[in-house]
């Protein structure tokens, strides 16, 4: 068990906040004295990582910067020299990396991501919308104060609304959130299936903190080259933030009608595409039909491996969640996976469609994720795993939901069973989803952010 | 001989790049922006030589060692590597390169120290023969198949992924037929000329 300084880290990071009601807001920073002066107003709020004693706040605040961020906000030179080079591009310079190509490339992306771009994010979160309305109506008035710093955008964003439940589903119609990591160092439930599989292959351990955390050792056993000074970088992380349209009736369409030619159906033919039912049983252990007493059991929703399924006769090789993580279908009992994992945090935006009702571009996901290198953890299974399939022996095919389309790679092919059931290769599938923006942002710790709100007295080169 | 696995030949050269400039023209500076412009271009000119499974160049600046503090190893000069799979001989390939592409040749190669133009072949192939470095460990992508089974090969699958879609869900009997047809067509089919697929 290592020591992780959750008081130190910023909350949402190592825990889902689970709340129905976000709101995304966007600044830019044209003074850096401002900007410090805005941001030691709003630390003392910011929400950590300890465990909540009095059950879960009514309200949670985050802030994150992009390397301009980072910049305006006066981080001298010699620092912002030594993030990685993936963050100092920023994400619209990885576009080709990234496969945000055609309708998804950069030239195409909304306000604020057009352009200058966005040089902070502040996240905040609620129980009830007039909490979330109170909380940035205060962090906007604190910035009141400061009129070198510029409110470029904001979006709300949360858990849906179906026949007026809250809904753990996502747009598309699957449960949405099983699966993120255990982490060593940090409380809350181990779930089975949650880390990474154990040495000898019985049972789960939790992934090292420091595939996820900066400062600490990662599942390589070393402490990734950190950023100086190490004070301002230890108990940070990156995160990446993409809005993500889903073009839902355009997925419902291809699923009906190539689901009725398929043998097994509509329900069973989502299944395959995801690896999971929609109830979010999975596949691999159910594969001809849900079953709630899975989908509903945190100890089993997650626990499964591919070992034993090498050639895709229950979960497809090239299934989105396969594909996402593919735990120890690449051989190896697992290792190849472990420094491949992603914390993911997304929440939709826009409301639910209507069954029969049409796209407007106003619906998707807000997909953010935190690692401790983009390069390897994000871009690599965004570029590899979801943009490739040559890991999987899927040659160029791509992953059949989130997958970018452009006439190559646009097919899944469901494996047969070798029992009676043959093979299905379906029909070229459309975009489902399209990149809208985004960006990577640094996280920092507390410590950060009160280094960085006095960045020129404590940032100075010459203290470090 | 680790140059040769399979049929394939897998080629590496090492010219050493002229310093400074000529008429004004920094040869390291101009090198880059015509290899900069081929990367750009598509289909690539190299899918005009023959037999060609992958080739590249890289501009070789400094050798650095890793580790902390970092030390480099001082060059005499900035070197071309040249690396490339092919089929079969070596020296039917280079000539075959030097017919192929004449003009990308000499917009490299002129910066390069000691290249004689493509005039005679023999001597171009002298050239870059005297610059080779012996394979000493090769990750060939398909060595014991030819650039054309290769290109065969992924027209088939092509074209197997569109009868499988038309034939899967038919009776078993239709499917029979319709695949012999299939089968047909594959015998008959041209070869996909390199850099269509």
């Amino acid at each position: 068990m290592r020591d992780v300084e959750l008081a130190d880290i910023q909350g949402n990071i190592l825990r889902g906040y689970n709340q129905p009601h976000f709101r995304y807001v966007y600044y830019r920073v044209g003074d850096p004295a401002q900007g410090q002066a805005f941001l030691a107003r709003l630390v003392p709020s910011i929400t950590t990582a300890q465990p909540w004693r009095d059950g879960k706040p009514s309200w949670t605040l985050n802030v994150a910067f992009t390397i301009r961020g980072l910049f305006a906000m006066g981080l001298p030179r010699e620092v912002l020299a030594t993030f990685p080079i993936e963050f100092r591009e920023g994400m619209r310079e990885r576009a080709d990396i990234l496969v945000d190509r055609g309708e998804s490339a950069p030239a195409q992306w909304e306000p604020p991501w057009d352009g200058e771009g966005v040089h902070c994010w502040v996240g905040i979160s609620a129980n009830h919308p007039s909490e979330r309305d109170r909380r940035y109506e205060w962090v906007e008035q604190q910035r009141s104060a400061f009129p070198a710093i510029e409110r470029v955008g904001m979006q709300d964003a949360g858990k849906l609304t179906i026949d007026g439940q809250l809904s753990p589903k996502e747009h598309f119609g699957y449960t949405d959130g099983i699966g993120n990591p255990s982490i060593d160092g940090v409380p809350g439930r181990k779930t089975a299936g949650g880390g990474k599989i154990a040495p000898r292959g019985d049972g789960w351990q939790p992934i090292a903190p420091g595939e996820f955390l900066l400062g600490y050792g990662d599942e390589a056993g070393e402490i990734s080259p950190t950023p100086r000074p190490v004070r301002f970088f230890r108990n940070g992380t990156f995160m990446v933030f993409r809005k993500l349209e889903q073009r839902v009736a355009a997925f419902r369409r291809y699923a009906a009608e190539e689901g009725a030619r398929y043998p097994g159906g509509v329900e069973q033919f989502k299944a395959k595409l995801v690896g999971r039912w929609p109830d979010g049983t999975p596949v691999e252990l159910s594969p001809d039909q849900p079953d709630p007493s899975i989908a509903n059991d945190p100890s089993r929703n997650l626990d499964f491996t591919y070992g034993g399924d090498p050639l895709g006769a229950r979960c497809p090789m090239g299934a989105h969640i396969r594909r996402a993580n593919p735990r120890d279908a690449t051989g190896f009992g697992g290792l190849l996976s472990n420094r491949h994992r992603i914390i993911r945090r997304g929440v939709m935006f826009g409301d639910w469609l209507p069954e029969g009702a049409e796209d407007d571009g106003g619906r998707g996901l807000l997909f953010i994720a935190f690692n401790a290198s983009i390069e390897r953890q994000f871009e690599f299974v965004q570029q590899q795993w979801m943009n490739f399939g040559n890991d999987f022996c899927l040659g160029n095919d791509r992953d059949p939901l989130i997958g970018h389309r452009d006439g190559r790679g646009d097919k899944l092919v469901i494996q047969g069973d070798g029992n009676g059931r043959t093979p299905w290769i379906t029909s070229p599938m459309p975009a489902f989803v399209v990149t809208k923006g985004g960006d990577y942002f640094f996280m920092p710790s507390l410590s950060g952010l009160r280094l960085l709100a006095n960045a020129e007295a404590e940032l100075n080169p010459e203290a470090f | 001989m680790a140059n040769i696995d399979g049929q394939s030949y897998a080629f590496a050269a090492l010219t050493p790049i002229l310093t400074g400039s000529t008429q004004g023209v920094i040869h390291v500076a101009e090198l880059r922006s015509v290899l900069a412009r081929l990367n750009a271009e598509s289909p690539s000119p190299i899918t005009k030589v023959p037999g060609t499974h992958f080739l590249r160049w890289n501009i070789i600046d400094t050798m650095p060692q890793l580790g902390f503090p970092t030390r480099e190893d001082p060059l005499k000069s900035k070197y071309l590597l040249l690396e490339t799979d092919f089929d079969g001989d070596r020296d039917a390939w280079i000539d075959g390169f030097a017919t192929a592409v004449p003009d990308l040749i000499t917009a490299i190669y002129r910066h390069c120290a000691g290249f004689p133009g493509l005039n005679d072949p023999a001597t171009f192939r002298q050239y870059l023969v005297a610059a080779q470095l012996d394979t000493t460990l090769d990750f060939a992508p398909y060595s014991t198949q030819s650039l054309d089974r290769v290109l065969r090969a992924l027209e088939t699958q092509r074209r197997f992924v569109v009868f499988a879609r038309q034939a899967q869900g038919r009776p078993d009997a239709e499917v029979r037929v319709a695949f012999s047809q299939f089968v047909e067509q594959l015998r008959d089919m041209p070869t996909p000329p390199p850099g269509t697929l």
